[in-house]
């Protein structure tokens, strides 16, 4: 039965946390409606100029897809650097051929012709 | 990592080459539709032969027991590099009249399934979830392979969405039960398991809300009612042969993820679990043929009997937590029937869709078994067998699991009448597709298509499996039995 309560006072601290954390923020902050710059989308702190939706060239993202694969890449890499030395040879080949195969996708981007601006 | 680790893993790493080898043969001779078909099913033999070869040597386990090789991972294995052979045999007729790549495709393909591989031998958590992953990502990108094809961009998203937010309650269980149990290796979680059992340590809230959290990430994985709405739009949205990977590969994954999961690291509170997959059960199958009942689309009418049948499945496994290891072979059983049967089903829809147009609607059937009798013979061959008439290899999945819960007895044992029932019931969906064959003029004079050898290849290793299995089942029991063994030695 006790279990029960836990699990009923998990659900209210799970919900309660929600109203909790919103309602101290309406009570907390100060509300003086003549600031016209409360209203605007906060931009680093520059006021905002032009329309804020954007538009992007959708061909951006294979270019972020390849940035990930060799930001991982470069995750990867760094530690093995570190542990270089304890690995040699067995830890050269295992990077070289984790290296070989985002290399291979790189080739089969650019084969495809994914690397032309369009 | 040392040398036999290597050796171990070394179906996984065949696999993984496979996928490489075929975009490099893309990437060397671009559009050679025939290279890159030769170079997936080498890849994929020597993948099986491998598999065969390392299954030989004694169970062991790799990476500090985070990989484990047994008899059901080898059986797995084998498994899942059919299905694969099968769609990727299967595709090519459907996809070449759309214009669509059959490099990419058997790439992602032979990728999800080295996903599924690697949740077959996993039996660590993280791993398990990392394959899990690996075998459904490429499942969206797949689903939404159509990009031209708004209901397939639909059916992606809808499957992406809902897999992912899954993905994310089962990581969450996951994480539960890791902090509660302190290991995330299956073996440590079950015999901490036992020992709450065993009252020695405290059944604590947080582990009942992991399981919970556990079962429901599963549950939308394999389909299970109330979590199955992404199917229905997924399966009828995604190309013909995406749909027949879908309604088979993931379930089966999924469900080996149950088998290390639920059987091997939750194993010791099956007492506990039992009245849900009871439940999970008894609505999926019925719910599922419910609405197939009334589905005038044939893919869609496939995608909820393909609900019916997780429930099927699901009772073999409440039949094993009824204290009936047969239940696992009954599962195991039914998933390689199931396997084969259904595919062969959406290969003949595929072979249907040569034509661009012709939709899956139950009037493209009319009249096929004089138009194309072959189409007719095959098609009917792969319903009975999936209603569970002999000598298909479906009635044989079907008695095992049958056979294996009226012994579980109580409740488990009405699951088995329910099954009855509704096979009995899908009878009628099956069997109208077969009136319209043959009770049916046809709809178009269209003249019959010409089917490539691919196809016919690959219908006939379908149909080969299912008659074989239902003929000779101890083909497969051996393995099986074998593979059950592994894991409640295990358990």
């Amino acid at each position: 039965m006790s279990n029960l309560w836990y699990i009923a006072g998990f659900l209210f601290a799970g919900v309660s946390f929600v109203f909790l954390t919103i309602g101290a923020a309406w009570l907390i902050s100060h509300r003086n409606p003549g600031d016209v710059h409360k209203g605007l989308p906060y931009e680093s702190g520059i006021d905002t100029y032009g329309d804020t939706h954007g538009r992007f060239g959708l061909s951006f993202y294979i270019y972020a897809l390849l940035f990930v694969a060799f930001d991982i890449e470069v995750v990867f890499i760094f530690l093995w650097a570190i542990v270089f030395r304890d690995l040699l040879i067995s830890g050269f080949i295992s990077m070289l051929i984790f290296v070989g195969i985002l290399l291979l996708g790189l080739a089969y981007a650019w084969r495809k012709g994914v690397l032309e601006w369009r | 990592m040392n040398g036999s680790d290597v050796i171990i893993i070394a179906p996984l790493i065949a696999a993984i080459a496979t996928a490489i080898a075929i975009l490099v043969v893309d990437i060397v001779v671009p559009g050679r539709t025939n290279a890159v078909i030769a170079t997936a099913l080498i890849g994929l033999g020597v993948t099986a032969v491998v598999t065969l070869t390392v299954g030989s040597m004694p169970p062991t386990t790799a990476y500090g027991g985070a990989y484990k090789l047994d008899a059901l991972t080898t059986f797995l294995d084998l498994l899942f590099v059919a299905v694969i052979a099968m769609t990727i045999v299967f595709a090519p007729d459907y996809l070449a009249p759309r214009r669509l790549p059959v490099a990419e495709f058997a790439t992602v393909l032979v990728f999800a399934m080295s996903g599924a591989m690697l949740i077959s031998a996993s039996v660590d958590l993280l791993l398990l979830f990392l394959g899990l992953e690996l075998m459904v990502l490429p499942g969206y990108l797949l689903a939404g392979y159509h990009k031209s094809d708004s209901y397939s961009t639909e059916g992606a998203i809808k499957y992406f969405l809902l897999g992912s937010f899954s993905s994310a309650i089962f990581l969450f269980g996951l994480a539960f039960v890791w902090g509660l149990t302190g290991s995330t290796r299956v073996a440590d979680v079950a015999s901490v398991l036992t020992q709450v059992v065993n009252h020695t340590l405290p059944f604590s809230p947080g582990l009942a809300m992991g399981f919970a959290f556990l079962t429901t990430g599963v549950a939308f994985k394999i389909a299970a009612v109330p979590f199955h709405y992404w199917t229905p739009d997924a399966y009828q949205g995604s190309p013909t042969p995406v749909t027949g990977y879908l309604s088979v590969g993931p379930k089966v994954g999924a469900f080996a993820l149950i088998l290390r999961l639920f059987v091997e690291a939750l194993g010791p509170m099956k007492a506990e679990w039992l009245p849900v997959v009871i439940v999970l059960a008894a609505t999926t199958m019925t719910l599922g043929n419910l609405v197939a009942l009334t589905q005038d689309n044939v893919k869609r009418m496939l995608a909820y009997s393909s609900i019916a049948h997780t429930g099927y499945m699901l009772v073999g496994l409440a039949a094993y937590a009824g204290g009936q290891p047969q239940g696992l072979e009954g599962l195991l059983f039914y998933g390689a029937a199931y396997s084969f049967m259904n595919l062969g089903a959406f290969a003949v829809i595929a072979a249907l869709q040569k034509r661009a147009g012709v939709t899956s609607q139950l009037a493209t059937f009319a009249g096929l078994g004089r138009k194309e009798p072959w189409l007719g013979v095959l098609m009917t061959l792969f319903l009975l067998s999936l209603t569970g008439i002999p000598p298909t290899a479906g009635f044989f999945a079907k008695a095992v699991i049958i056979l294996a819960a009226v012994q579980a007895g109580g409740w488990v044992a009405f699951l088995a009448v329910l099954l009855v029932v509704n096979a009995a019931a899908a009878a009628f969906y099956y069997l109208r597709v077969v009136v319209y064959m043959y009770m049916r003029d046809p709809a178009s004079d269209a003249p019959p298509l010409r089917h490539g050898r691919l196809m016919w290849g690959g219908l006939t290793a379908a149909t080969a499996a299912t008659i074989l299995f239902g003929l000779f089942p101890g083909l497969l029991l051996g393995m099986i039995s074998a593979a059950a063994g592994a894991l409640t030695a295990a358990g």
